[in-house]
């Protein structure tokens, strides 16, 4: 990594500042060639001592202001909407300007001279996705989202405090301002959904939301490997984890949004902020109605209620009839059992989410996720008649903050399972594995075994990255859900007489559902949230496997600040071993809260024949974190079976000649294990 | 005066900030004994301040003193349409009346400064000083100056800090903020098209300031409070009315149904605080909910305001109230000793709960109409939100559905004003004096009244902190080009004669373009200008300005005003006689149409040997906004009822014609009816 690859990290700093405005605390300032607007308190703000490292930004006769495409028509200081059409256009022209740019000081220059000409969410967004895309840059890192909009994460009324503080503190005062921000959440705990605002707040979750979508957009000529079922199978683990937080507070499991003609109980107040001057999300109030979207601010076709009943219509119609219509009225057959070419969940997950290139009959599917997402994110205005912004709902980093995201995605998995449910189960052979058995399995925690503890921690944020406090630098000290590290160990028995690699997949979820009852194996399937999926060499005999929970195949270890980034030495060897794309679930959650008494859960352990799973590829610099939702980059998805397996589909009526009624039946299989453990939320106390 | 005017006015500065920061843009510093002073203050005051108000500790301002005063958070909204907000009003009131002179007020309010709810705090000191006689001379600085948040969209504020935070920390030139015809709402809904009159500063400032001077529940009993409660209101409605006419939308109709969603939204964009704090909202289709605010202490149903307004009725329509024994209150205005009826009414409605009747019984529609509708949003405070703008004084104007609730507060007056018999021939006939000719002049221009766009600077930063910079707010609003009134009267008698001239407008069409029957037309009249003037026998041409409305308030007193009023004159006193309170002379007329619309006025002489109140002499007299907002420490001017003529059904038949229309009462010589056109040019005025 060279040095102007770590150099396009201070583009993230500031986003709604001029160029300017010195970065990094006043170390590193873009010197800007003939830039009219450069602020006069940029002299003053270098007058102090600061030794100041300038990155010149010759004025470029190719950089095309007045030719960015649509990329200017999303207006500065307001939300930028990857669920919009015309903002998908938006960002897509700007990439393509960037996508141009030969390599990182290329890139440096080009995206300097376009800052503060764009929207800022998305001038992020395309640099980012740049960054992500470009061969040569490699081993760029993206600062965290959280740092770069703090206004996105911590509520107006934190950011203002730390700005009133220094407003009346000594001028000549340097010392950082702490905010805290702790349990204090939009709402009250007085409406059910509130009791889980920290799950839904939680910045990490957030970040991972705003970072899938940017690796996996759609109408932006990206076509990975897999991305409609990617679409189908994240976001269903998403709602899964979200139930298993609920069961932990007692909460019943999340409804789909089904009736678009009924008011929605919850409403949500955002409280947070769209720019750097204060602009306030738009709200929802409780008993809400979705409304027909009639805004002319956004380019976008009026889009009705009607529209979305049509498309689900016709998305069950398919589903049902098992084939879908493309643009020339052909069939599409659906299947997931497929030897060659797309399954039938890739291509529904391209249709429903929508991908207007890849959707085989995008007129006829229509933009059912995106449009919902736009509905919900309008219903406060539906017409502009009060000049509102979008809320929440409308932006990836902020959407999960709303109960009604998950309601609305609860809709969306529901359409995936009338599909799923339509495949043929799985049969004896391809859930068994003869020739290994798993003898037994636990967690252990600090020589503990099968109780995992949660409770509370902490995280600092450098608030001052992203919005200027007079150039002071502001901290905030998030809290969040975390849990005490914990291995898996797993005694398996190879009784064949060669090694022999298999994959192992671990799954946890609730024991008993909201009535205290076990759950049957359909009541139970979507509930299962993948843990971890590792690959072993298991050599004859019997093997002890210890895998460290820091190491699952869901998890980004964590964010990544500026501060982290400033201190790689680009020149060190690990640089380039540092190998992270900031995709993935936040380690933090990897595991539900459960509850202060213990709360009962089982981890399902299954192994297959991992030269079956195997997809062969080059072997590329992979992302080590954040696999299975994340995929690789630049690479195929590397498991060959159906996303979710083997709980993506019904059981057999059948196995090993005995009838399947639970999970647990699944596990009379060798290869299979289930096993309970406790989860214990200490709350405070969590060291 | 000045020292009083000076150590005072600085406490409305700066209202969410240490009191020990600077305020006068840094040469006034309040000096608190054994207080540290915050670290700001020694580095921003590069020049020491040229006034120093040294404040001693004080052992008698103990926070235990205060009461409830301390109860509203600090930084959030405060709400004279609540009762548990009343009672800390009062509790921080009755504290500060304690004090005696304008030094001992400043060093307690110092002192109490920080310690309670900004608004509360402004409120309090606001109150103590108009009720003070010993600071009689004392004037209140503009809301808009002490609060702009309240006026002036959170953007447009942030964004003077933003510059100031990039620009060079030397310059001196104030930051200007243009806060021209934008509005909260586009021109998509109907009702938004009268955002640039529900948005006005001065309006909204006319409004706190109405309430500031007739509070209920401040155990606080002006002469004719309830029946000024009803028709200061009755006129903001039939003004609303005339305007909503100008724009060709429909007169307003009253919240009659509290079971249904109400129509329109409302977004105001401002902030309660300076931290961001955002205003309620409250969606288009929103349904009224009953209110559960634990933290507020406020619980009230619908089927309470359902009962309220039935049992309402049932006094109207029967005559009489019943007290708190069960004993009957007849209800009427034409009464020779105590109370008028509307006077009892309006307690029992709006409601003072020391005043009404029969608190528990008639319960507090008016109050809790407001308190309902400013927490629809989020009724039982589940998202943390605050009150909507409805929920406050200074800007409860600003939102459609205020006006939707008072048409139903005034629906309820006219049902009892209704009942009330017509007045007699002998009550509206004055015999001996004739109006021969009246009309309205501007420049040359005869009965031609002309409106448009005009500006006003404000200095923001008198009650927001811009790291002690000079903000300017510069906002745009209707005006109009002044004008007189003239009027040819003859005096038959032989001797002078003293009478009341009373001039109303109101619109000659109703919506559908036909001229209006009298009861149709009655409630539109919106009193222009009411003065005395003594008719000398024979021909009189009486002139009077359109600045001299008996209604409206020359203009809001800045800051600067006040620091510039200078060292005691007593001329100059007396000639600063000025309450603040009134409607603003920028909105005295309706903005009428671009290609001029068709008005009436109406003039009538009364006698004033009869209209007369006697007051003991020597008052201090506010010569503005009299018909509003009553005198100071006097009863209120005229012994009419207020409206008259127009607040009562017609007699069937005057000088033994039919009355149909308002012209029919013209047939009386004391009267005159006359059109007028009023064009709008919708540009700025010169």
């Amino acid at each position: 990594m060279d040095k102007s690859q770590k150099n396009l990290m201070y583009l993230f700093e500031l986003p709604y500042d001029s160029i300017s405005l010195p970065r990094s605390g006043g170390k590193i300032h873009f010197d800007v060639e003939n830039d009219v607007s450069r602020p006069p308190v940029v002299a003053t703000r270098l007058g102090g001592g600061i030794p100041v490292e300038t990155m010149p930004v010759p004025d470029r006769g190719d950089v095309p202001l007045q030719n960015l495409g649509t990329a200017t028509t999303v207006p500065l200081g307001s939300p930028f909407s990857f669920f919009i059409k015309t903002h998908r256009q938006a960002a897509k022209d700007l990439c393509d300007v960037f996508m141009k740019t030969k390599n990182a000081e290329d890139l440096l220059q080009v995206a300097a001279r376009v800052h503060g000409h764009v929207n800022e969410t998305l001038y992020i967004y395309a640099l980012s996705f740049v960054i992500l895309r470009k061969k040569e840059l490699r081993n760029s890192r993206l600062p965290s989202i959280i740092e770069v909009f703090p206004g996105k994460f911590i509520l107006q009324e934190k950011l203002m405090e730390a700005q009133l503080e220094i407003n009346r503190s000594d001028p000549n005062e340097s010392t950082p301002i702490v905010v805290e921000h702790g349990l204090e959440f939009a709402g009250t705990q007085l409406k059910p959904e509130h009791r889980l605002s920290y799950w839904r707040e939680d910045y990490g979750i957030n970040a991972h939301h705003w970072h899938w979508h940017l690796v996996y957009p759609i109408d932006m000529d990206v076509n990975r490997d897999r991305k409609g079922e990617l679409f189908y199978y994240m976001h269903q683990q998403m709602i899964a984890r979200y139930d298993m937080e609920r069961l932990c507070l007692g909460l019943p499991r999340v409804q789909k949004l089904e009736n678009w003609r009924a008011p929605i109980d919850d409403g949500y107040f955002s409280k947070l902020t769209v720019n750097n001057s204060g602009r306030a999300w738009g709200t929802r109030q409780d008993d809400t109605k979705m409304q027909d979207f009639q805004r002319n601010d956004f380019g976008l076709d009026f889009t009705e209620v009607t529209d979305l009943e049509i498309w689900r219509s016709r998305i069950l119609d398919a589903i049902h009839q098992g084939f879908m219509i493309d643009s020339q009225g052909e069939r599409v057959i659906l299947s997931d059992d497929v030897t060659s070419g797309k399954r039938g969940i890739d291509i529904l997950g391209d249709v429903l989410e929508s991908d207007s290139n890849i959707s085989v009959n995008s007129r006829y599917y229509g933009d059912l996720h995106n449009m919902g997402h736009v509905l919900l994110a309008f219903s406060h205005d539906p017409d502009f008649a009060h000049k509102e912004e979008m809320a929440v709902m409308g932006d990836t980093a902020t959407a999960m903050r709303d109960p009604v995201f998950y309601r609305w995605h609860k809709f969306v998995d529901d359409t995936f399972q009338e599909y799923k449910l339509m495949q043929k189960p799985y049969t004896e052979e391809q859930l068994n594995l003869s020739g290994v058995k798993i003898e037994r399995v636990g967690v252990v925690r600090n020589n503990e075994a099968d109780v995992l503890h949660t409770g509370w921690n902490t995280r600092l944020f450098e608030a001052s990255r992203g919005l200027d406090f007079n150039g002071r630098s502001v901290m905030v000290r998030l809290t969040h859900l975390d849990h005490e590290p914990f291995n898996y160990h797993l005694q398996v028995n190879n009784s064949g007489k060669g090694a022999k690699d298999v994959t192992v997949r671990a799954f946890l979820a609730p024991k008993l559902n909201a009535r205290g009852q076990e759950m049957s194996f359909m009541e139970q399937r979507i509930l299962w949230a993948e843990m971890d999926k590792f690959t072993v060499s298991l050599k004859p005999g019997s093997n002890h496997i210890v895998r460290s929970s820091k190491d699952s195949s869901i998890t980004n270890t964590e964010e990544l600040t500026f501060r982290d980034l400033e201190n790689v030495d680009p020149e060190s060897p690990a640089a380039a071993a540092f190998n992270f794309c900031g995709c993935g679930w936040p380690q933090h959650m990897l595991l539900p809260r459960g509850r202060p008494e213990g709360m009962a859960f089982q981890l399902f352990f299954m192994l297959t024949d991992y030269a079956q799973d195997k997809v062969t590829q080059r072997t590329t610099q992979g992302c080590a974190n954040g696999v299975s939702f994340c995929g690789i980059q630049d690479a195929k998805y590397p498991d060959t079976r159906p996303m979710g397996f083997p709980f993506d589909r019904r059981p057999p009526r059948q196995l090993l000649g005995r009838d399947v009624n639970i999970a647990a039946d699944y596990a009379r299989l060798d290869n299979a294990y289930i096993h309970d453990i406790s989860i214990k939320f200490l709350a405070d106390k969590l060291n | 005066m000045a020292n009083d005017q000076q150590r005072l006015l600085y406490l409305f500065e700066l209202p969410q900030e240490d009191i020990q920061v600077p305020r006068g843009g840094g040469s006034v510093l309040f000096k608190l004994e054994n207080e540290e002073t915050p670290p700001s203050v020694a580095t921003r005051v590069g020049v020491s301040p040229s006034v120093s108000l040294p404040v001693p500790e004080r052992d008698d301002v103990a926070l235990q003193a205060l009461g409830t005063a301390t109860s509203i958070p600090k930084g959030s909204a405060f709400s004279f349409f609540l009762a548990s907000h009343r009672k800390a009003a009062k509790d921080l009131c009755d504290f500060l009346m304690k004090t005696s002179g304008a030094e001992d007020l400043m060093q307690v309010a110092a002192r109490v400064h920080g310690k309670v709810n900004e608004t509360l705090f402004v409120y309090a000191i606001s109150f103590v000083i108009l009720r003070k006689k010993e600071l009689r001379s004392v004037r209140l600085p503009t809301m808009v100056e002490v609060f702009p948040s309240r006026f002036v969209p959170q953007e447009a504020l942030a964004k003077a800090q933003l510059q100031i935070n990039r620009m060079d920390p030397n310059q001196t030139e104030p930051v200007i903020i243009e806060h021209g015809l934008e509005f909260s709402g586009t021109h998509l809904k109907p009702e938004h098209r009268l955002s640039y009159w529900r948005e006005d500063y001065g309006i909204n400032v006319h409004h706190w300031h109405w309430h500031l001077i007739y509070p209920p529940g401040m155990g606080f009993d002006r002469d004719r409070k309830g029946e000024l409660f009803y028709y200061m209101h009755q006129q903001v409605i039939a003004r609303y009315d005339i305007e909503r006419l100008c724009l060709g939308l429909p007169r307003v109709e009253k919240l009659d149904n509290w079971r249904i969603p109400i129509k329109d939204g409302y977004f105001p964009k401002l902030t309660i605080s300076n931290s961001g704090r955002q205003w309620g909202s409250r969606q288009d289709n929103t349904l009224p909910k009953d209110l559960r605010r634990r933290e507020l202490g406020e619980f009230v149903d619908i089927t309470d305001m359902e009962i309220w307004r039935s049992r309402l009725l049932d006094a109207i329509h029967q005559g009489f109230m019943i007290d708190c024994n069960g004993d009957k209150v007849p209800l009427r205005d034409d009464v020779t000793s105590g109370k008028r009826g509307i006077e009892i009414l309006s307690e029992a409605l709006e409601a003072d709960a020391e005043l009404s009747v029969n608190f528990p019984y008639y319960g507090d529609l008016h109050n809790r109409g407001h308190d309902i509708l400013a927490f629809s949003h989020d009724p039982d405070n589940a998202h943390k939100e605050e009150m909507g703008v409805v929920g406050d004084l200074g800007t409860s104007l600003r939102d459609p559905v205020f006006f939707l609730l008072h048409k139903l507060v005034d629906d309820l007056f006219q049902e009892y004003k209704v009942t009330q018999p017509p007045y007699t021939e002998a009550e509206l006939f004055l015999p001996g004096v004739r109006i021969e000719r009246a009309g309205v002049v501007r420049g040359n221009e005869a009965d031609v009244l002309l409106t448009g766009w005009n500006t006003r600077e404000f200095e923001a930063s008198r009650g927001i902190d811009f790291n002690g910079k000079p903000v300017i707010l510069r906002l745009t609003h209707l005006d109009h080009k002044p004008f007189e009134y003239h009027m040819q009267i003859n005096n038959d008698l032989r001797e002078p004669k003293e009478v009341t001239v009373r001039i109303f407008l109101a619109p000659k069409f109703n919506g559908q373009e036909e001229e209006m029957g009298f009861m149709e037309q009655r409630i539109l009249w919106s009193e222009m200008d009411k003065f005395t003037v003594n008719l000398k026998p024979g021909k009189n041409h009486v002139v009077r300005s359109s600045k001299e409305s008996s209604i409206t308030n020359l203009e809001e007193l800045t800051f600067k005003d006040l620091e510039n009023s200078g060292p005691g004159n007593t001329s100059e006193q007396v000639a600063f006689n000025f309450c603040g309170c009134g409607w603003p002379q920028h909105m005295l007329l309706p903005r009428g149409r671009p290609e001029g619309m068709a008005l009436q006025l109406f003039f009538m002489l009364t006698d004033y040997a009869q209209d007369k109140v006697s007051n003991p002499g020597g008052v201090r007299r506010c010569a503005n906004g009299v018909s509003f907002c009553g005198m100071q420490d006097a009863k209120y001017p005229d012994a009419r009822p207020m409206g008259f003529p127009f607040d009562r059904s017609p007699a069937p038949l005057l000088q033994g014609l039919p009355v149909n229309t308002t012209a029919d009462y013209a047939r009386l010589g004391n009267a005159f009816i006359h059109d007028i056109t009023i064009r709008f040019l919708g540009e700025k005025l010169n």
